[in-house]
């Protein structure tokens, strides 16, 4: 592997741990107050196998880069992460211990957010079931297992939201409307993409998963009416939405600042303590 | 059969360690005990969720994060279990919640304090969890067969917390002076509570849940073997336990130590603790900002748009 392929591939794998690693820790902070004490324990699971995932992605990025797996996932600075921004804000409500707790929980869009994300990461990791990497080929192999149980989650979350009450489906068109831009961030390709796909690593660039996430996506928008900010005519869709980008080149937004400051504050401590 | 002959036949019946299935016949006052107690149970284990989730997001590694994920997972589970055995009992959810954010029902002591660091975390798995599985142990031979068997599964998932718990305090001990501190620190915030946990020492025979075999062994002893079976370990990695009086009495084959403020316990548990308020403000805004999820479940289906 020449040097510049060697970077591409550690960085894209870093893309990916990022956005498993920054959606697995906010809605791990469901755990404890989701709606109903079943989802606490449901949304919890799902949260841990994201970090399960990120965990496989950084230690084979640790064995490219020579670091160790923690030290990607918890002491980069923080303008070195690669997640799309879609995945970075809080949805539950925050704890103060003073008592002055900030509200603004959001379920509607912890549910949109997750569901629609892991459509996007179903079309990802089948592009690298066949990576000339057998090391991400059986990782992506392990993944889509678990994951194939987020997608039924999600779509019985998806119907319930949909047709449970007018409430709620006020609701999740709120929180649709809202996360369209970085929805649409995330298939903001990493640098080095189309040296991956020539050199076998992975099937397809980031961008290229955008039609067919939209062909996926949207008969869950048709079977519920729900509104969609786009059409196809011909074989073209053509969306009436900007991308928010920037999450893949390390630019965020507070939801960032927040959670990097948590994430990292135990650590930073001791950083290079055993913990 | 007069109600009284039929609440004497039941005592006998405790007494001699039959077990009463949540269909069987029960005194009301039976009844109304043990979903009381059960309930502050489930409480805890709902809002032992709390202190501890604070530090979901700064597990200091990814093995820690997981783990510290799957134990509050863990708790929640627990607090299912039992909210199910006091449905069971007649009391529905939404009003079990009502109660508790409102005040009017209670949780256990050591979720009434705020957290402060990482050592808060190790100290918590570790000796809470180690301190609660001590009195469910003894709840696993409750006369109520459904909360027996309920403890059973819930013990065997403790174990694993107690390892988890002792091998993050054993982790930081061995670690830097810092790190060292840190549980150090955390075990002096949390003697008090420790001490208080399985309550004042009431003599046997005024304990009205003792006497229904709600629960089967008096405060005062489960304390005793909490100290039994922690002491040592404490001592061991090198922590020192915040009780100057504290001491292992060789003739009498007891503990003693410092008696804890048994008023203060009583106004921590009433809602008086120095983070009482402010759990259960949290708890209440939770509930709050995710009743419509609950209301669409329930169902009023959405108008076709």
């Amino acid at each position: 592997m020449s040097p510049e392929l060697k970077e591409a591939y550690a960085r894209y794998l870093l893309t990916l741990a990022d956005d498993e690693i920054v959606i697995g820790y906010r809605d791990s902070e469901w755990t404890g107050v989701a709606p109903v004490i079943e989802e606490d324990v449901a949304f919890s699971s799902l949260a841990q196998d994201e970090i399960g995932h990120a965990r496989l992605y950084y230690t084979l990025a640790g064995q490219r880069l020579g670091k160790d797996p923690d030290h990607l996932a918890l002491l980069r600075p923080k303008e070195g992460y690669y997640h799309a921004r879609l995945l970075e804000d809080r949805t539950t409500p925050k704890y103060d211990p003073g008592g002055d707790h900030q509200g603004g929980g959001d379920w509607a869009k912890a549910v949109a957010r997750r569901f629609l994300y892991d459509l996007f990461d179903d079309l990802r990791v089948e592009g690298l079931l066949s990576s000339a990497d057998p090391e991400l080929a059986g990782a992506a192999e392990k993944i889509r297992r678990e994951e194939k149980y987020h997608l039924r989650h999600g779509e019985a979350w998806w119907r319930t939201l949909a047709v449970g009450s007018v409430e709620a489906r006020e609701r999740l068109e709120a929180a649709l409307e809202a996360i369209w831009p970085d929805l649409l961030g995330l298939f903001e390709p990493a640098p080095g993409e189309e040296a991956l796909v020539e050199a076998g690593l992975i099937a397809r660039t980031t961008d290229a998963l955008l039609d067919p996430w939209l062909e996926r996506i949207y008969p869950y928008f048709e079977a519920h009416a729900l509104p969609f900010p786009g059409e196809k005519a011909g074989a073209e869709w053509r969306l009436g939405v900007e991308a928010r980008t920037g999450g893949r080149q390390g630019i965020h937004g507070p939801g960032w600042d927040e959670l990097y400051e948590e994430m990292t504050m135990v650590r930073r401590l001791e950083p290079e303590g055993t913990w | 059969m007069t109600y009284e002959e039929r609440v004497e036949t039941f005592r006998k019946r405790i007494k001699e360690g039959h077990k009463v299935e949540a269909t069987d016949w029960m005194p009301d006052e039976y009844r109304a005990r043990l979903l009381k107690f059960i309930e502050m149970h489930a409480n805890s284990e709902l809002m032992g969720a709390l202190p501890e989730r604070d530090w979901i997001l700064r597990a200091p590694s990814l093995h820690r994060k997981l783990a510290v994920t799957a134990k509050i997972q863990d708790e929640v589970g627990h607090a299912q279990l039992l909210y199910r055995l006091v449905e069971d009992l007649g009391k529905p959810r939404e009003k079990i919640f009502e109660d508790l954010v409102q005040g009017r029902t209670k949780f256990h002591n050591v979720f009434h304090y705020p957290t402060h660091s990482w050592g808060d975390v190790g100290i918590i798995a570790w000796l809470v969890d180690g301190a609660a599985v001590i009195s469910q142990g003894a709840l696993q031979r409750s006369s109520y067969a459904p909360y027996g068997r309920t403890m059973r599964r819930i013990c065997w998932e403790e174990a694993f917390h107690l390892k988890h718990g002792e091998d993050i305090v054993l982790t930081a001990v061995m670690g830097t002076e810092r790190q060292k501190r840190l549980m150090q620190e955390a075990l002096e915030r949390w003697w008090e509570p420790l001490m208080m946990f399985h309550g004042p020492p009431t003599p046997p025979e005024k304990d009205k849940d003792l006497a229904w075999g709600i629960k089967t062994k008096p405060n005062e002893q489960l304390r005793q073997e909490f100290l039994s079976t922690y002491v040592r370990k404490i001592q061991e990695i090198g922590l020192k336990i915040p009780d100057p009086k504290l001491k292992f009495d060789s003739d009498t084959g007891r503990w003693s130590y410092t008696e804890p403020d048994w008023d203060k316990l009583y106004a921590i548990v009433t809602g008086n603790g120095p983070a009482s308020k402010q759990r259960l403000s949290f708890r209440r805004l939770s509930l709050e900002e995710t009743a419509w999820v609950r209301r669409a479940i329930l169902g009023e289906r959405a108008q076709a748009a």
